[in-house]
């Protein structure tokens, strides 16, 4: 079934429902459908083919949804990027993906225009407009079911693009609304980048049921996310755990400021207890929801019941419907509850795997099953506990970072002989990117020259926000950078801050 | 009010844009659209203001209006002196 079945589904049930409400826009559902019709008819002008790819670089935002059920009605596959997203980034999704199209404002497309049309692109479709741009490759290869590719962070070489059918997607909203049990009456304020998963599921767990979408677009202030959730008699919130470091900061998130909050989720990375404790005691009514899951897997793997919180105290919960998992060792076989392991997860949610890369798939789907690089253990009762992570992934602030993208950018620039970058431990946001270079000779003003070059070459969320000096990356005989040695003394640089270190500014 | 400016800018510069385009910022350019500011940025914005300018910004001051580009920076700044 396709996603925008069920959704038309939501329309025709709840036409004067309000479906998304930004700023002065305020929309039913039945004006969702209207509104994404006409973008329909517009991408039937450019003689799109099914399962053309198509770049979504809008904001979270009416128009972001309308065009998300736009494409997948259509048949085109939705690559959505984050609305922040340096232009070399989203050149590399363009060329990665064979984007046959982008759907983006014009504002960003007068400001990148050079870059965007020597791409492949043959259109850009614009609020007022649609332009061509040129003609691109055509590729024949069968992608039925297609709906969408969601770009994880790769190297610069080899960008991640994880495959999802409407299957995928279909399964997993159904998955989670059996856990959360949403209504028409809910509604959420939309703080998370629709372009990751996510952010995803918490739009179509509401598109679903519908609910009411709010987007609050001034993420950096606390205050005007509050005043929207109460201005709005908003139900839920969503977000990972620095978003609820953030929120707690501000006097006014508690439950006297925001009494129709019904429940919580967090998830894209865990969520600290001493956190989950504020929260609670900010709002002893509501409910918490705890969850875990991986793109690779649609959005959720497993969710931890708000009744459960005290009894399966730091536990990611169980399974959602659908999806089964079995905790592997070293060898591949299963081990017995309590013994840690790898994670590994099965059901109709694991994705279609990497686009355009068969050997990155075979390594994480192996009959079937899916190897999350996850460590953690089930009890007796089937409760998951996460341990760690086996991958290389650093997770900050909900994004998931791959070093060695930001290592081959340090390595880019004049002077900088090696680089090596690591998550390290942070309150707010759980790990900072912290970078370490090994420089032919000291100069003056190199951590600021390395820095602004990060800026205009990484996306906001990958940059680092500190650069110590290293005399050397630890590497091993083969010259695989030893990420745990590298971990721990770029940790141990970023404690003492001042000593050796070139910079520290941000 | 210009060196007040000036000192915004200063601070905008060195802290968000690594020292690089500065020219290329108006005091009416938002932040937010430019990409500029996160919610760390945020903070550290109202750290250095309050450190500063000595004066003390409230939770409810914490709002684009007030922050969201240099020139309303400065306006901010100078009315909260003046309430002083």
């Amino acid at each position: 079934m396709k996603v925008t079945q069920v959704i038309s589904q939501t329309m025709e049930k709840w036409p004067d429902q309000m479906a998304v409400v930004e700023k002065n826009i305020r929309w039913t559902y039945a004006r969702l459908g209207q509104e994404s019709r006409l973008l329909q008819a517009r991408l039937r002008d450019t003689e799109l083919d099914k399962r053309d790819r198509v770049v979504v670089w809008l904001k979270n935002g009416s128009q972001y949804i309308a065009t998300y059920l736009a494409l997948l009605e259509v048949d085109a596959v939705v690559v959505a990027i984050h609305p922040d997203s340096a232009i070399s980034d989203v050149l590399r999704t363009i060329e990665h993906a064979g984007a046959a199209g982008i759907v983006t404002t014009s504002n960003l497309w007068e400001r990148n225009r050079d870059a965007l049309e020597k791409s492949r692109l043959r259109f850009a479709m614009l609020p007022q407009t649609t332009l061509s741009v040129s003609r691109s490759i055509q590729m024949s290869r069968s992608l039925d079911g297609l709906a969408q590719i969601v770009y994880t962070s790769g190297t610069t070489g080899t960008p991640k693009g994880v495959m999802l059918s409407h299957d995928n997607l279909v399964t997993n909203t159904r998955s989670i609304l059996a856990r959360l049990s949403l209504s028409p009456s809910d509604s959420v304020v939309a703080t998370l980048p629709f372009a990751f998963a996510y952010g995803n599921s918490v739009l179509l767990t509401h598109l679903f049921t519908g609910a009411k979408i709010v987007i609050e677009g001034n993420l950096m202030y606390a205050h005007c996310i509050v005043e929207s959730m109460k201005k709005e008699g908003v139900t839920g919130f969503s977000g990972v755990a620095s978003n609820y470091a953030f929120l707690l900061r501000q006097s006014g998130f508690n439950e006297i400021n925001l009494p129709s909050v019904r429940y919580f989720t967090s998830a894209g990375g865990p969520m600290p207890q001493g956190l989950l404790g504020k929260v609670r005691e900010c709002f002893p009514a509501s409910d918490f929801h705890v969850m875990y899951g991986q793109t690779e897997a649609t959005a959720r793997l497993t969710m931890l019941a708000p009744k459960d919180l005290d009894r399966k105290h730091g536990s990611a919960g169980r399974t959602v419907p659908g999806v089964s998992i079995k905790i592997l060792d070293e060898t591949g076989e299963p081990v017995p509850p309590g013994k840690s392991g790898e994670i590994a997860v099965a059901g109709a949610n694991i994705m279609q795997g990497y686009w355009l890369d068969p050997t990155a798939t075979e390594r994480r789907i192996k009959n079937g099953i899916l190897h999350t690089g996850d460590l953690g253990y089930s009890d007796e009762e089937g409760y998951l506990f996460i341990t760690g992570r086996s991958s290389e992934m650093i997770k900050s602030g909900g994004f998931r970072v791959n070093p060695e993208e930001i290592e081959e950018v340090l390595r880019d620039q004049d002077g900088v002989s090696d680089a090596g970058v690591a998550g390290v431990a942070d309150d707010l946001l759980g790990e900072v990117i912290v970078a370490g270079v090994v420089v032919q000779a000291a100069r003056e003003s190199l951590e600021k020259r390395l820095l602004a070059h990060c800026a205009s070459h990484l996306s906001p969320y990958k940059r680092p926000q500190a650069i110590y000096l290293l005399a050397g990356v630890p590497r091993s005989a083969n010259g695989k950078i030893l990420r745990l040695a590298l971990r721990e003394r770029l940790e141990s640089l970023h404690r003492q801050n001042t000593l050796d270190g070139i910079g520290s500014s941000r | 009010m210009s060196s007040l400016i000036n000192e915004v800018r200063t601070f905008i510069v060195d802290n968000f844009l690594f020292g690089t385009n500065g020219d290329v910022l108006s005091p009416e350019d938002s932040l937010i659209e430019k990409g500029l500011i996160d919610s760390t940025g945020v903070l550290e914005l109202v750290t250095f203001i309050q450190e500063t300018f000595q004066i003390c910004v409230e939770d409810h001051e914490i709002v684009p209006a007030n922050l969201d580009s240099i020139g309303k920076i400065a306006t901010f700044v100078r009315l909260k002196k003046g309430a002083c």
